[in-house]
């Protein structure tokens, strides 16, 4: 793939802090135009795995480029970037500030308070235009950031724990916002150790865990890491020691239903078996294992190879 | 260069929005005006003190009648002769209560505070004094020999001297009046130090405040951090510039009223006159007297350069520390050393202005980054040469590049545990 086709390009990205080494060997490709989830637990290294990408923070090992060029400071027009810990100036008035973080961005700030008025009056926060930072409630002023963030119509949107500290009702306009922006034309990378968010929005995660990368490539892949779920009902509900030698092991029978996993790939030669016998198939339901799942498996690996490396 | 810029003014902007758009900037304004109501507080009641004990004192005279009216109008005589602040204790004028009085029992009498008495007569003065040649002594001394000369003149007119002023001849360097000028240096370092040491320290708090409010991430992810540390400098150098120019107009204003009420109350006539007649009859005029080498107006573009450069200078400094500083603690105890270099700064400078600037110590000044703002300043009200400045201003803009640069090293290295803050590892990578 060419350089261009990737708005953010990360090789090797270390940082070392008091000796610990919090982030290692940060690896990241980003297409252009997609969202792309960055995914961990707390304390996985994201926050500053974007900072150092961002180059809000200078990396001690490797380098990152933004919208094809090797500075990230020279593309920080294109960029906009919500950082986990919210921080807004508590006198200002809402235009005023996404005014003014356009202007940071080199909007003039006549364009940036005009378009915050049409992106405040869009997510429904019209009434607030002219309210202090100070009046809003933590939920309010964290969308004012976010449209702050987009008023200039970056071409690449970082988000760090976007979704943290919104209501239901905010997170699905945030959620709306971010694919509208994709549709405009824009790349976003977000953080979020919440996986609803990402299974709905992300073409592309990544999952860092104890400072790595442990897994990148799309939703369905992450949740390919694990066997699929069936739920079998068989039409005749005794010799069941007949029934389970043909199923998986760990097959469980619990409200006449066996309960198994298994890989995609041997689900038809079973189902093919099964009914070939007397038991035949009265009910089934095969569930891929939610990102969640995926999640937690992949965590709990690199929890585990830490520690073997360790001991 | 050009973004850089518009980063710089963007931040500038805010910050001087958010700081002159509060009702707390009124009372930064109006702080000189506190100062100045305090000092006159103390002034005034110190004074009123000195005079509620001059009041107690007083001379006292002891004549026959006649002799007595004749001291009386000796005094108003020689009263009227002296300085406000140079007049003698009021006088209290007793005839003698009787043919032999005691003297001692009337300069003692319980109810005032007799320093000095005159008695007996003026052919034959006698005065009682609390301490040997003490003033009021002195003075009944003067005022009996002034009565007994009144006495003997009775009417005989005295002249009037013709008065024609003269100033003394131009001595300073390129036919100024050095001590004049070194006056002026030494007002305007004065001043420069004043208004730099009100407004810059305020560099502290505002980054601290940044920090504090969690914007800073948002500012360094937008900006350079050194535009935003300009923008944040300019911005103050504007709150400098509304205060400078708010009392300056104040000043005007001031003057211009003290001038009308002059001409108002009937010392109009001597206030006009002078106006008028000075330039034609002193041989010497007095801005031409007193002003400095460069002439006025070179020296206020200088002073204003200067004054960018202290301000630029000493604010990357106070920033630097500022962010540092995470809490209101931390700020007062890391600007207090600041303040002391700053004194420190100008003290030399002053001492240099003082003692002239040929010396090593005005060399010193002029040559130290952080003094040599005031010692330039203070050269340029005593030295026509302009080529120095240049020099100085140079030097200036190289070192105000190295603070900002060494502040935001210190910046990134403190708060964002990011970069290396030696400067040559910095510029090696």
């Amino acid at each position: 793939m060419a350089l261009q086709d990737f708005s953010i390009e990360t090789s090797g990205l270390t940082k070392i802090f008091n000796g610990k080494t919090v982030v290692d060997d940060f690896s990241l490709q980003v297409p252009r135009g997609s969202i792309y989830g960055l995914l961990g637990p707390n304390g996985a290294g994201k926050t500053t795995s974007i900072r150092m990408t961002l180059g809000i923070i200078d990396p001690d090992q490797g380098s990152s480029t933004l919208l094809g060029g090797q500075n990230p400071a020279s593309v920080r027009h294109a960029v906009g970037y919500l950082p986990e810990e919210r921080g807004l100036y508590a006198n200002m008035k809402a235009r005023d500030i996404i005014g003014f973080l356009g202007a940071l961005r080199g909007l003039p700030w006549k364009e940036g308070r005009r378009r915050g008025a049409a992106l405040m009056d869009e997510v429904g926060l019209d009434h607030a235009i002219d309210l202090k930072i100070k009046n809003m409630s933590k939920g309010m002023a964290q969308m004012v950031q976010l449209l702050g963030a987009i008023v200039h119509q970056p071409e690449l949107i970082v988000l760090d724990e976007p979704f943290s500290g919104l209501d239901p009702i905010n997170q699905g306009r945030l959620e709306s916002l971010v694919l509208r922006e994709q549709q405009r034309g824009a790349t976003i990378l977000f953080s979020t150790h919440v996986m609803a968010h990402a299974e709905r929005l992300c073409d592309q995660i990544s999952i860092i865990a104890k400072s790595r990368l442990r897994f990148q490539g799309s939703v369905d892949q992450a949740r390919a890491l694990l066997p699929m779920q069936l739920s079998y009902a068989p039409r005749m509900k005794d010799r069941l020691a007949e029934q389970e030698a043909l199923l998986p092991q760990g097959a469980i029978w619990r409200s006449d239903r066996w309960h198994f996993t298994m890989a995609e790939a041997d689900i038809e030669p079973l189902l093919t078996r099964l009914l070939a016998t007397p038991f035949g198939i009265a009910g089934l339901s095969i569930d891929h294992p939610a990102l969640h799942e995926a999640f937690v498996h992949i965590v709990q690996q690199a929890e585990t190879d830490d520690g073997n490396l360790r001991a | 260069m050009k973004m850089f810029f518009w980063n710089s003014i963007t931040v500038a902007r805010r910050d001087f929005m958010a700081i002159v758009a509060t009702p707390s900037f009124l009372l930064f304004l109006l702080a000189p005006l506190f100062f100045m109501g305090l000092g006159l507080f103390s002034t005034l009641g110190s004074s009123s003190i000195m005079q509620a004990e001059r009041n107690k004192e007083m001379l006292a005279v002891v004549l026959p009648h006649q002799e007595l009216m004749l001291a009386k109008r000796s005094d108003d005589l020689l009263r009227a002769n002296m300085a406000a602040d140079s007049q003698p204790l009021r006088i209290e004028y007793r005839v003698p209560p009787s043919a032999q009085p005691n003297y001692d029992a009337i300069f003692n009498q319980s109810g005032r505070e007799r320093t000095a008495m005159l008695y007996g007569s003026l052919d034959k003065p006698q005065i009682l004094d609390r301490r040997r040649d003490s003033r009021s002594g002195e003075y009944l001394r003067l005022l009996a020999r002034q009565a007994v000369l009144e006495r003997g003149l009775g009417a005989v007119k005295t002249p009037t001297a013709e008065l024609r002023v003269v100033p003394f001849p131009a001595s300073a360097k390129n036919g100024h009046d050095f001590n004049s000028a070194k006056m002026i240096a030494m007002l305007s370092i004065t001043a420069i130090f004043m208004l730099t040491l009100l407004i810059v320290s305020q560099a502290t708090s505002g980054i601290a405040e940044e920090k504090a409010n969690k914007v800073i991430e948002i500012l360094a992810a937008a900006v350079p951090l050194e535009s935003v540390f300009l923008g944040k400098l300019l911005a103050m150098m504007g709150v400098g510039v509304i205060f400078v120019v708010f009392w300056g107009l104040l000043g005007s204003l001031g003057g211009t009223a003290f001038a009308f009420s002059q001409i108002l109350s009937g010392d109009g006539a001597a206030l006009q006159g002078a106006a008028l007649q000075a330039p034609l009859t002193h041989e010497h005029s007095l801005t031409q007297n007193v002003a400095p080498a460069v002439g006025w107006a070179v020296y206020s573009l200088l002073a204003m350069a200067y004054t960018i450069c202290t301000f630029l200078l000493y604010g990357s400094l106070f920033l630097g520390m500022g962010g540092l500083a995470s809490s209101p603690r931390e700020v007062q105890m890391l600007s207090f050393p600041l303040v002391i270099l700053q004194m420190m700064a100008f003290m030399l400078a002053a001492s240099s202005v003082a003692g002239g600037m040929d010396g090593h110590m005005g060399l010193l000044a002029q040559i130290i980054p952080f003094t040599t703002p005031y010692a330039m300043l203070g050269r340029a009200a005593v030295d026509s040469n302009l080529w120095v400045h240049g020099l100085a201003l140079m030097w200036q803009m190289i070192w105000i590049g190295v603070m900002i640069n060494l502040s935001v090293r210190l910046f990134r290295r403190g708060v964002l545990g990011s970069g290396d803050w030696r400067f040559w590892r910095a510029v090696s990578r």
